[in-house]
């Protein structure tokens, strides 16, 4: 068990150097982010949308979790 | 437990690394091109209308909502030192030439707006934020720039532009 | 909220969960919104509930964010109490220990003693600490007639390639209080027959008043943290991955769940219960989630399919498959048909039935949420906007869960004859409004 915790670990932290780094031509300019602003490209939202079906999942079967939050949007600011 | 110390450690120095790579490489380029009045001049219909003016270059998007909060700013700061020998020069970058129209619209402003629908303009400037404004003093040199558009950072720029219209006078 | 029973101990969980998971951590984009959603939910035959929730969230000096959203929940019907069927009428002593229910042969027992009502509070502040970081700080708090949750949250969110990705980290606390109605029972002991009187079981504490939890409460303690990481992949697609890890310790026991304790394949009646056992499940309790997102425009449709890896150390490991497809129409308006697909492994204590004169284990549970099974949820939504950033939503969703333990190789007698998981049916309709100003 905790050797899957360590490999998934350094699986993360590989994706997050490749990200980082090795890809850091991947994405948009400034000045290109026009889709990407659209309410309906936000990942976050619906807000309460994504609350109400948590809620009722974790309610009723025994996962919860996975989802965090940020990124994306205008990145205007 | 060998095994583990060497895993976190390997990972630590990829990870501090990373970030080390991806400080904010400027774009010699981009600098000169926004140094100076210039770059900007070319585009204009007339190259020699900035000439001896303290000038604001805004890029901004129909998209970017601290853009809607910058143009009222934008007009007022205009009304207020036009007369002086103030100018400003707003670079739309839109894709959507009718959504920029209807932002116009909406705003109304008394100052020049040009269009650069491919990005050719904002990928000379380097842009790195939206909006992105650049302020230049009468010797056509740059004096400030500024990322994003907040509130708090207006008044002082407001005061800036205020003293670089005062140095003109003097001479 | 709390779906099923009086498992109101998953409810808190929830809440936390939701915490976690958006009230304040929203990108400083738009100023101030105002948010507001009814849910209604209907059980074929058993849980009816309804929620709503009203979010407030407000732009303040130096690009700060505040968000306060309060939530209230209602519910009321019938959720499977863990016992099995039986060809005979079964009686059941009812929680608060005052009076019981019967249930008929060849039904799944369902426990139709309760009414509930959750009200929770959340509250966020978000700080810009630079151009390209920011922090969150949380609060919440809520609370049913049986059950107190106290928590708090921290999260920061960094900016890379000119934004074009984000990595945001978060971990929340909570604090959470069961107070179950007639107090507590001790584990895998019997639930006392029903008698005229009382009727009570082996509980410890003194018995409440009726509707009140009594006895001394209950504590467990929530961690929870997520990792992710957000990136944009061109002008039309955004993809997230995320890494989500809980530990939950403490009383996490459902008071009101049994297991029947039935005849054994030779003896007399097989199958038949003699008697039923409150359950009984391990102290503590570590999840982990892998969860992977994408979202893309293509020709002015939108598509967002994410896939989650679910485990922890009961044993349990799910996958869930989400897809949402928005179709705009004229005027602003979109349709939005959606389909979910879950599985689930069943936990390593998981028993649909105990066999007289087997030794006890030393933790199980009936509890078919704990049990393998998989679960569809067709829906479809609908938006209409008002004005410009105002706009109304209706959903309408089927959701059904199937189990998939029955019958099980070893069944026998009267649980061979029948499905021993309690398939659910529900429906489900929702209102949402949302006005940016």
């Amino acid at each position: 068990m905790k050797r899957l915790v360590f490999f998934l670990s350094m699986m993360v932290a590989l994706l997050t150097l490749l990200f980082l780094s090795g890809c850091s031509s991947v994405g948009v300019q400034v000045w290109e982010r026009d889709v990407l602003s659209k309410p309906e490209m936000q990942m976050d939202r619906p807000a309460l949308d994504r609350a109400i079906d948590d809620h009722i999942y974790f309610s009723k079967e025994a996962s919860s979790g996975g989802r965090g939050f940020g990124g994306g949007g205008c990145g205007c600011n | 437990m060998a095994d583990y110390a060497l895993h976190v450690r390997v990972a630590r120095f990829f990870i501090s690394a990373s970030l080390i790579l991806t400080a904010p490489a400027t774009t010699i380029q981009a600098k000169n091109t926004a140094d100076s009045i210039s770059a900007i001049q070319t585009i204009l219909p007339d190259s020699t209308s900035l000439d001896g003016k303290v000038v604001y270059v805004d890029f901004w998007a129909s998209w970017c909502v601290p853009c809607r909060h910058s143009f009222p700013w934008m007009q007022g700061l205009y009304e207020k030192y036009h007369q002086k020998g103030f100018e400003i020069v707003a670079v739309g970058v839109d894709k959507d030439h009718k959504a920029a129209l209807k932002f116009l619209e909406d705003i109304k402003p008394a100052f020049s707006v040009v269009f650069d629908s491919t990005g050719e303009i904002a990928k000379r400037y380097g842009l790195e934020a939206m909006p992105t404004s650049f302020v230049y003093g009468r010797d056509g040199r740059l004096v400030i720039q500024n990322r994003g558009f907040h509130q708090e950072e207006a008044d002082s720029l407001d005061a800036i532009i205020g003293q670089l219209l005062n140095k003109g006078k003097t001479k | 909220m709390q779906l099923s029973g009086k498992a109101s101990i998953r409810g808190a969980l929830a809440a936390i969960t939701a915490t976690l998971l958006g009230s304040g951590a929203v990108h400083a984009e738009g100023d101030n919104r105002v948010e507001s959603s009814i849910l209604l939910y209907s059980e074929v035959n058993r849980v009816q509930a309804a929620e709503g929730i009203f979010s407030l969230t407000r732009a303040l000096k130096g690009a700060r964010l505040f968000n306060a959203r309060i939530t209230l929940d209602g519910l009321t019907g019938a959720s499977p109490n863990g016992a099995t069927i039986s060809s005979h009428v079964q009686t059941f002593t009812r929680a608060s220990g005052s009076g019981s229910y019967s249930v008929k042969p060849g039904e799944i027992p369902l426990d139709n003693t309760f009414k509930d009502t959750r009200y929770s509070l959340d509250g966020s502040l978000t700080q810009p600490l630079d151009r390209l970081t920011s922090a969150v700080f949380g609060a919440h708090l809520s609370t049913e007639h049986d059950y107190t949750s106290l928590g708090t949250n921290i999260g920061l969110t960094r900016d890379f390639n000119r934004k074009n990705t984000t990595v945001s980290g978060s971990a929340a606390f909570s604090h959470d209080l069961v107070r179950p109605l007639g107090g507590a029972p001790t584990p895998l002991t019997p639930l006392a027959a029903a008698t005229n009187d009382d009727g009570g079981g082996e509980r410890e504490g003194v018995d409440g008043e009726e509707g009140r939890g009594s006895g001394p409460g209950m504590g467990k303690n929530v961690f929870d943290a997520v990792l992710g990481l957000t990136q944009v992949l061109d002008r039309k697609t955004i993809v997230r991955v995320d890494y989500s890890f809980d530990h939950t310790s403490g009383y996490l026991n459902d008071p009101y769940k049994l297991l029947s304790v039935v005849q054994g394949p030779s003896a007399s009646d097989p199958g038949e219960p003699v008697a039923y056992l409150y359950e009984s499940r391990p102290g503590s309790r570590a999840k982990q989630a892998l969860y992977a997102e994408i979202r893309r425009y293509i020709g002015g449709h939108t598509v967002d399919v994410s896939y989650r890896y679910f485990w922890d150390d009961w044993g349990i490991k799910s996958q869930t498959v989400d897809l949402h497809y928005r179709l705009p129409l004229t005027a602003g308006h979109a349709l939005e048909p959606h389909f979910r697909w879950y599985r689930q492994t069943g936990a390593d204590f998981y028993r649909t039935f105990l066999v007289d004169g087997s030794s006890l284990p030393a933790h199980a549970s009936a509890d078919y949420r704990l049990a393998p099974f998989h679960a569809i949820t067709v829906g479809l939504q609908y938006f209409f906007p008002i004005q410009q950033g105002m706009y109304l939503s209706l959903g309408v969703e089927y959701y059904r869960q199937a189990g998939d333990i029955s019958p099980p190789p070893s069944s026998f007698g009267v649980l061979s004859r029948h499905n021993l998981f309690p398939d659910m049916d529900a429906a489900m309709v929702r209102l949402g409004f949302s006005h940016d100003f």
